[in-house]
């Protein structure tokens, strides 16, 4: 039978989307760790994030040379709306770049070049892992099996951001404290082991932001988004780290 | 502005729109192999063991029936030849081996059925506790629950040389290898043997050493 006619019925069975809530099952692969984990950063992934940081420093350098400088054309009020895609630094646990992803973010300035706000993104990662072994910790068996993970993350952070006073396009840099919510789901064969958690994020960012008119603007930043919490399936990886670029119109 | 919001606000969402499922596709259907071991067993001091040459073919309801066919055999065969990899030796008087091993294959089921290893120990058609000489109850050491398939596999291991003392089967080792069979043994025999080999190399400790 297809794998894609069984996998909608599964969600009939709490006990297997449930399955890491118990150390009592046989093919609970959250007791299980992969045996061959690497947790270096993905250097391609580096490689990206600091050509991305760079370009965006040259630009604030270019716009440092220019005289008049000033945040005053930026509204008191801004919608941010971007796409997103996201570079995940989780060494080999979940590599491949995501390519679906967005934020909403409020931001309200309190001085002419501070602002405040509210921040929420997501993105969805997914990857196909070969057969590997997966040793039980406690020693009671192991499971040798494909699996396709998937990670769905909404980080939903309280935002401060610093403008440097330019003209023409505003450079910022900004943090954002807050939660991520995380949906893990792991496929193998007709199996789905799945999880749900929320953890602390801390997320650092630099950026770009140009105000066309008074109706519309864009804006272009690169995040580091480190949540506290990983996967509550495979208990190898503690915590989990993207980062995300995003490019998108301010209102 | 808030019209261009909300036409953002759309599109984001219609571009990215919260996720999509994974391509199931890339999943091979070499399938699971799982093995459960008694971390209490020490399996250096087993010698000799015990398998049946038949293979159980475990249904729903009455329709149990025992596979003796060449399949059947090179299935036997396969868990024998690890067996005698490491070290244990076969004997062919079942009071007198250490070890006692069953294989099972599950017919078609309800794939919403649960099906729990310790059941078997008393299912009309899987081997009953007489079997082994004796009547004790089987007993396994460690918890589970499967969603069994059709065609998957199942080895056990009991011990039969602390029977006596234990008073009961104690199963000490499985194999279980979910869909590998599928509707046919015949047909993927080949399969079922990459499974037990699998199983026996992820199972170093099963060894006379």
């Amino acid at each position: 039978m297809p794998l894609t006619r069984l996998l909608p019925s599964l969600n009939t069975y709490p006990r297997i989307n449930n399955i890491s809530e118990s150390q009592n099952y046989t093919i609970t692969i959250s007791d299980t760790y992969a045996v061959l984990q690497i947790t270096l950063i993905n250097t391609k992934v580096m490689k990206t994030a600091i050509l991305f940081i760079l370009t965006i420093c040259s630009i604030i350098n270019i716009a440092y040379a220019q005289p008049e400088l000033s945040t005053s054309k930026l509204k008191t009020d801004q919608f941010l709306v971007g796409y997103q895609v996201g570079l995940p630094s989780n060494g080999d646990f979940l590599s491949e770049t995501s390519w679906r992803g967005g934020t909403l973010d409020y931001r309200r300035m309190i001085k002419p070049n501070l602002s405040v706000g509210i921040s929420a993104s997501w993105n969805s990662f997914e990857e196909y892992i070969p057969p590997t072994t997966y040793q039980k910790p406690d020693g009671t068996g192991a499971v040798t099996s494909d699996l396709i993970r998937t990670f769905y993350t909404v980080p939903i952070t309280a935002t401060v951001h610093y403008y440097k006073p330019a003209t023409g396009v505003t450079p910022y840099v900004g943090l954002g404290l807050g939660t991520q919510y995380s949906d893990e789901r792991h496929f193998a064969n007709i199996y789905q082991f799945s999880a749900e958690s929320w953890g602390f994020v801390v997320k650092p960012e630099v950026g770009l932001i140009k105000q066309f008119n008074s109706d519309i603007g864009a804006f272009l930043n690169v995040s580091y988004n480190y949540n506290t919490v990983g996967s509550e399936i495979f208990n190898d990886q503690d915590s989990w780290q993207h980062f995300a670029f995003t490019l998108g119109l301010a209102f | 502005m808030k019209k261009y919001f909300l036409i953002g606000v759309s599109i984001v969402i219609a571009a990215t729109s919260c996720r999509k499922d994974p391509d199931f596709d890339d999943l091979s259907s070499d399938l699971i192999v799982s093995t459960n071991v008694d971390p209490t067993a020490q399996f250096n001091t087993y010698e000799t063991f015990y398998i049946s040459d038949t293979v159980a073919n475990l249904g729903g309801t009455d329709e149990d029936s025992i596979l003796t066919g060449p399949s059947a055999q090179q299935l036997v065969e396969s868990v024998r030849a690890n067996m005698v990899a490491r070290g244990y030796t076969v004997t062919n008087i079942r009071r007198q081996a250490d070890l006692g091993i069953q294989i099972g294959i599950v017919k078609v089921l309800n794939i919403e059925s649960y099906y729990y290893p310790g059941w078997w120990g008393g299912y009309y058609g899987w081997y009953d506790p007489w079997y082994w000489g004796s009547y004790y109850p089987y007993y396994y050491g460690w918890s589970t629950t499967y969603v069994y398939n059709t065609g998957t596999l199942i080895v056990d291991m009991y011990d039969l040389k602390n029977a006596a003392i234990n008073q009961q089967y104690k199963a000490v080792w499985n194999i279980t290898s979910l869909g590998i069979i599928g509707d046919s043994l015949d047909a993927n025999v080949q399969r079922g043997i990459n499974a037990v080999d699998q199983a026996f190399a992820q199972s170093e400790y099963l060894s006379t050493n």
